[in-house]
């Protein structure tokens, strides 16, 4: 892009990310740490059963504690009692029935959190049990319990393109097995917080730890019944999301209770809560068939993936058909059958979690490339070349790939480590075998086959500063950081001069939800379109103050200069002053929306997203045969990111990648109805870390602010594939079920471990 | 809803034995809280106040007396993983209690905690039983001295009574010449419970053959003990891995024995076995 810019060198610099001292130094606000003169304390009643009809609700006994303000139920609700991203199949409080163990059931509100937990412990609540179903593929069948009216399937994504059952017949080989994946919580640092209360002007401000405002602005402003600029939401510094704090949390109870009771309301959950009643990552089974021939190319694919997405949608629908479209990963496959069905079951309710549904498929699909690289002889690494999608390629869903696709450049990265590691590998104690394994992935940048744009604004203020505006909300990934780095190139200025104001529904449009790898790439786009218009308009202005050609004029640290005759400029501040004493607006907006269309019902063919990225990693392991442990040594990670605009933040992103593929590869299982929090969760610690290797790809695409495309989800992606790969290395035995804990890593290695015994036991 | 009690700091053991003497029945002893401290956040805690004994300096030595180690009940995991002296006689007591939770953990809680919650997986243990620990317990009325294989009755439960106090552990030194180990199984590196765990002592007299050889396995039993049924294989015998795995074979046994079949055998028979087999690999086959 030709702006006439003299490069601020904004972009591909690792500038620090805003508000890191502020967190350092304890100084950041978060939702919980909010709290204004007069505050009261709402809670929950959540459901104790997965499915049940209320017959009798009786809150008297509450009424007398001590601080008791009231108690809430569905018919306190003034406006529309239902919400949800996609599919609006939520109660903020149940009608009739409830539907998973955590369901809300009633809002007490009291002066202090104690006083309403001490109400809400006596309010009596009678319920009818129903029949309940906990396995989606049981709850598809006739004689299931229906859990919603309109039946239990929540939907249906099928990807269809040339013969496939055909193909695999005349594969030379074919490899068919069953995958599944549990649930997992999300366990962002930040319980879900939220601060709600009406202000002078009459609207009903929302402060909350979200990802997504604008979205929370309208399905608040609908259970309450008001008009949506009647609802104002700002979203708190947050300490992490991964999805969960994409739909509605605390929102509407702290909206709801503070419009009931006209005083300020605050609610925080506690991490028990959190694990309770907030969404998990869709467990999967993925039954996977794939053939390739003896040259090593895949010729086809039959997948069938069937998805619990517990009682409620949330995302659900998104995760159909981004683990449908993914499901071949980043693989040319001539022949393609997917199907997945997702069901409604009386589990907790499943919703996005990083990388919606494709670390799952990638398990599957990068398990089936290791398969078939065995039974052809071929290494783990050349199979995954042969196949890499490449410019010209098609896509499973038939778009034609024409630029950025970085995979063989990742394949490449890690193929030195690949090599060592496979020599390096020896085994220094009896039992403890070593193990090397790659995989690989794909992943579409925003969301699927749908519009999903962003908007921005950037302005020249009278002072002469350049402000940003952007509904973008910054979950700790960065994205304030990355958009001010893409405004400064754009403007010739240094980031730090450039203000801010970031996802409030009052000051900001919307950016779109902070999910699907999107906010860089779109809101990015959006913020450039933007600093481009003011850019031009600065431009414009500079030139007849100067008497230049625009042609001779740059954009440096706040003034516009003249090539020719570099001592004169005029400053932004001046023509900031022209141009509001001749009426000029300074305040410009961006829009974008990337170029994709719908998925055809029927075939799944179209074109679901503009631009994706690409990853492989490298893992090392060493499992110990003896007790089933398996220790992460090393993890290379290249990543195609079409352009790091700041490579320390893309580090990041990969190393919080790694700790979670890592959690999910070995240790994170949410069992509903037993998992209650940390104590019995397992995420990573430090401890479990291994060394990463961050390597940065840049296949620049051509769509993309400066060529910058996304990271956030992949970073996750082929880290708990790359694991198997490796534990199935170490021990010539794979494991097919996600998490790979004790017992099925010792179950996996049993052969190994005799083996091993037997030659012990000998010369003696 | 949390638990609510009244809180108290005694200054000296006697006053801290006075006050149980008067409510006992209604107070629930508190060192380094991070047991105690669970149940009080889910409410599950009901006593009328909480006795803080863990800044009592009669319960935080660790000393030699009379030929046996004394370890105080409030000297946390932390001061027992770096202190010279357990190190030195008590090094597989020491190595355990480095491996307990995190630092946080460890500069919290203490032995004594460990040992009165009871739980089958208390890393501390193990290692105690194989020194031939006695738990010391005081009361205002007197003192007395139980083995820890007696003292703790079933998961969770010992046969400490209201009014009563652990001051101190004995345990017998480690002799020169004995190798130790302790080994554990967690579902990660750090603030993980043990899934089991294993302390062992051994000797190997001058012809190569065990003379002594201590074993006690962790959250394989519902109460402590020591594996004679695997000493019995190992004593009198030169170490070798055919032997080991016996030993190994014998506990496992003894575990299903105590325990009988339940859906985690599949996991648990084969690992202890594995763990078992590690901890006398690294008793007399590793360097060192
Ligand atoms: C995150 C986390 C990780 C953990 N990891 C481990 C681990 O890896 N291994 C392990 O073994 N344990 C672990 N624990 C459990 C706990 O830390 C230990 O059991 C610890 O030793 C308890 O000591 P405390 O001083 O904190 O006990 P407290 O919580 O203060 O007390 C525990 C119990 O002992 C009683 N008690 C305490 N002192 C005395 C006394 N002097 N006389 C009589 N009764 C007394 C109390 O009344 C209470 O019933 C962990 C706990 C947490 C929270």
């Amino acid at each position: 892009m030709s702006l006439g810019v003299v490069r601020s060198q904004a972009i591909g610099t690792s500038i620090e990310r805003r508000g890191t001292r502020a967190r350092l130094r304890g100084d950041t606000h978060f939702a919980a740490d909010l709290n204004i003169a007069g505050v009261v304390t709402a809670v929950v009643l959540r459901s104790d059963r997965p499915h049940a009809l209320i017959r009798e609700f009786d809150p008297a006994a509450a009424k007398s504690t001590p601080g008791y303000l009231g108690v809430f139920t569905w018919r306190d609700i003034p406006g529309r009692n239902r919400f949800g991203i996609i599919n609006k199949d939520q109660e903020l409080l149940v009608e009739r029935k409830v539907r998973c163990v955590g369901d809300p059931v009633a809002l007490v509100v009291a002066e202090t959190e104690e006083a309403a937990q001490r109400a809400l412990s006596k309010i009596r609540v009678v319920y009818e049990d129903l029949p309940a179903v906990f396995d989606p593929e049981e709850a598809l069948t006739d004689a299931a319990p229906r859990i919603h009216e309109k039946g239990n399937l929540l939907g249906r994504r099928v990807v269809r393109r040339g013969s496939p059952e055909e193909a695999l017949k005349h594969s030379d080989v074919v490899v068919e097995r069953t995958y599944t994946t549990s649930f997992v919580e999300h366990a962002y640092l930040e319980p879900d917080a939220g601060l709600a209360y009406i202000d002078h002007n009459d609207i009903l401000v929302v402060h909350a730890s979200t990802q997504n405002p604008h979205y929370d602005q309208k399905d608040v402003a609908d259970l309450l019944g008001l008009p949506e600029d009647r609802v104002r939401i700002i979203q708190e510094a947050t300490g992490g999301g991964f999805g969960s704090k994409l739909d509605l949390n605390v929102q509407g109870f702290v909206g709801l209770a503070a419009f009931l009771v006209q005083r300020p309301v605050r609610m925080v959950y506690s991490r028990e809560e959190a694990f309770l009643a907030t969404a998990k990552r869709h467990p999967l089974k993925i039954r996977y068939k794939s053939g390739a021939n003896r040259d090593g190319r895949l010729t086809a694919v039959d997948v069938t993936i069937i998805g619990d997405t517990g009682a409620y949608a949330s995302y659900g629908l998104a995760v159909t058909s981004r683990a449908a479209v993914h499901a071949t990963g980043p693989y040319e496959v001539p022949n393609v059958s997917v199907e997945a069905i997702f069901a409604y079951t009386n589990n907790p309710m499943a919703g996005a979690m990083r990388g919606f549904g494709v670390p799952q498929m990638a398990f599957a699909h990068e398990s089936q490339m290791d398969l078939l690289a065995a039974e052809l002889g071929l290494s783990p690494l050349e199979i995954r070349r042969r196949n890499a999608l490449r410019i010209g390629s098609q896509t499973a869903t038939g778009q034609y790939l024409t630029a950025s696709v970085g995979i063989g450049a990742t394949l490449d990265a890690v193929a030195s480590r690949w090599e060592e590691a496979r020599v390096e590998k020896q085994s220094t104690r009896a039992f403890v075998r070593r193990g090397v394994g790659i995989a690989s992935m794909i992943y579409g940048i925003g969301n699927t086959g749908m519009q999903n744009p962003s908007t921005a604004q950037v302005e020249l203020g009278r002072d002469g500063f350049v402000t940003l505006y952007s509904g973008a909300a910054d979950i700790g990934q960065g994205s304030s950081t990355v958009l001010v780095q893409i405004a400064a190139e754009a403007l010739g200025l240094k980031p730090d001069a450039i203000r801010s104001v970031i996802a409030d529904t009052a000051h900001t449009t919307s950016a779109g939800a902070t999910s699907a790898s999107r906010q860089t790439y779109i809101s990015g786009n959006a913020v450039l379109d933007a600093a481009t218009k003011l850019h031009n308009v600065i431009l414009t202005e500079a030139a007849m103050m100067l008497k230049a050609d625009r042609g001779d004029l740059e954009l440096r640290d706040g003034s516009v200069f003249l090539r020719s005759d570099p001592g004169k400029g005029v400053s932004f501040k001046d023509i900031a002053e022209r141009a509001s004493r001749t009426g000029l607006p300074l305040k410009w907006q961006g829009y974008f929306d990337p170029d994709t269309t719908p998925l055809d019902p029927e075939t799944g063919q179209g074109r679901p997203y503009a631009t994706y990225a690409f990853a492989t990693h490298v893992a090392e392991v060493e499992v110990d045969s003896l007790s089933g442990e398996v220790r992460v040594l090393k993890v290379t990670a290249a990543h195609d990111v079409g352009r790091a605009i700041n490579p320390l933040n893309v580090q990041g992103q990969i190393y919080s990648g790694v700790a979670m593929g890592l959690g999910l590869a070995l240790m994170e299982e949410f069992h509903p109805g037993v998992t209650e929090s940390l104590k019995d969760y397992h995420i990573a610690t430090a401890a479990d870390m291994p060394a990463v290797i961050p390597i940065i790809v840049e296949d620049p695409e051509p769509t993309g602010p400066f060529g910058a495309k996304g990271v956030g989800e992949p970073a996750l992606i082929p880290t708990a594939p790359a694991i198997a790969n490796a534990v199935a290395d170490a021990l010539s035995a794979r494991v097919y079920n996600l998490p790979m804990n004790l017992e099925r890593v010792l179950k996996a290695g049993i052969s190994v471990r005799s083996a091993e015994k037997e030659k012990s036991c000998q010369g003696y | 809803m949390r638990s609510r009690f009244r809180y108290y700091r005694p200054t000296s053991l006697s006053e801290a034995l006075d006050f149980l003497a008067l409510h006992g029945t209604d107070t629930a002893i508190v060192a380094g809280g991070t047991d105690l401290m669970i149940s009080a956040r889910s409410g599950d805690l009901q006593c009328k106040y909480v006795l803080d004994v863990s800044r009592l300096n009669e319960l935080r030595p660790v000393a030699m007396s009379d030929g046996l180690l004394a370890i105080g009940s409030a000297v946390t995991h932390a001061e027992i993983a770096a202190h010279p002296v357990t190190r030195d006689v008590a090094p597989v007591l020491a190595k355990a209690a480095s491996c307990v939770g995190s630092t946080q953990i460890r500069n919290m809680g203490t032995i004594g905690g460990n040992i009165a919650n009871a739980s089958p997986a208390a890393d501390t243990i193990p290692p105690l039983m194989v020194h031939n620990a006695k738990i010391v317990v005081k009361s205002a009325s007197g003192e007395r001295v139980e083995y820890l294989g007696d003292f703790v009755r079933g998961p969770y439960v010992t046969i400490l009574k209201p009014g009563e106090l652990i001051t101190h552990v004995l345990l017998e030194p480690m002799m020169s010449g004995y190798r130790h180990s302790f080994q554990r199984i967690a579902r990660r590196r750090a603030l993980s419970i043990a899934r089991m765990n294993v302390a062992a002592l051994g000797l190997v007299d001058g012809n190569g053959v065990i003379q002594d050889l201590r074993l006690s396995v962790g959250s394989v039993t519902p109460r402590p003990c020591r594996m004679t049924v695997a000493e019995d294989v190992l004593t009198s015998n030169k170490p070798d891995k055919k032997v080991f795995w016996e030993a190994a074979e014998k506990v496992s046994h003894e575990m299903v024995r105590w325990s009988g079949i339940r859906p985690t055998t599949e996991y648990k028979k084969p690992a202890v076995e594995g763990l078992v087999y590690r901890a006398l690999a690294d008793l007399f086959l590793s360097e060192g």
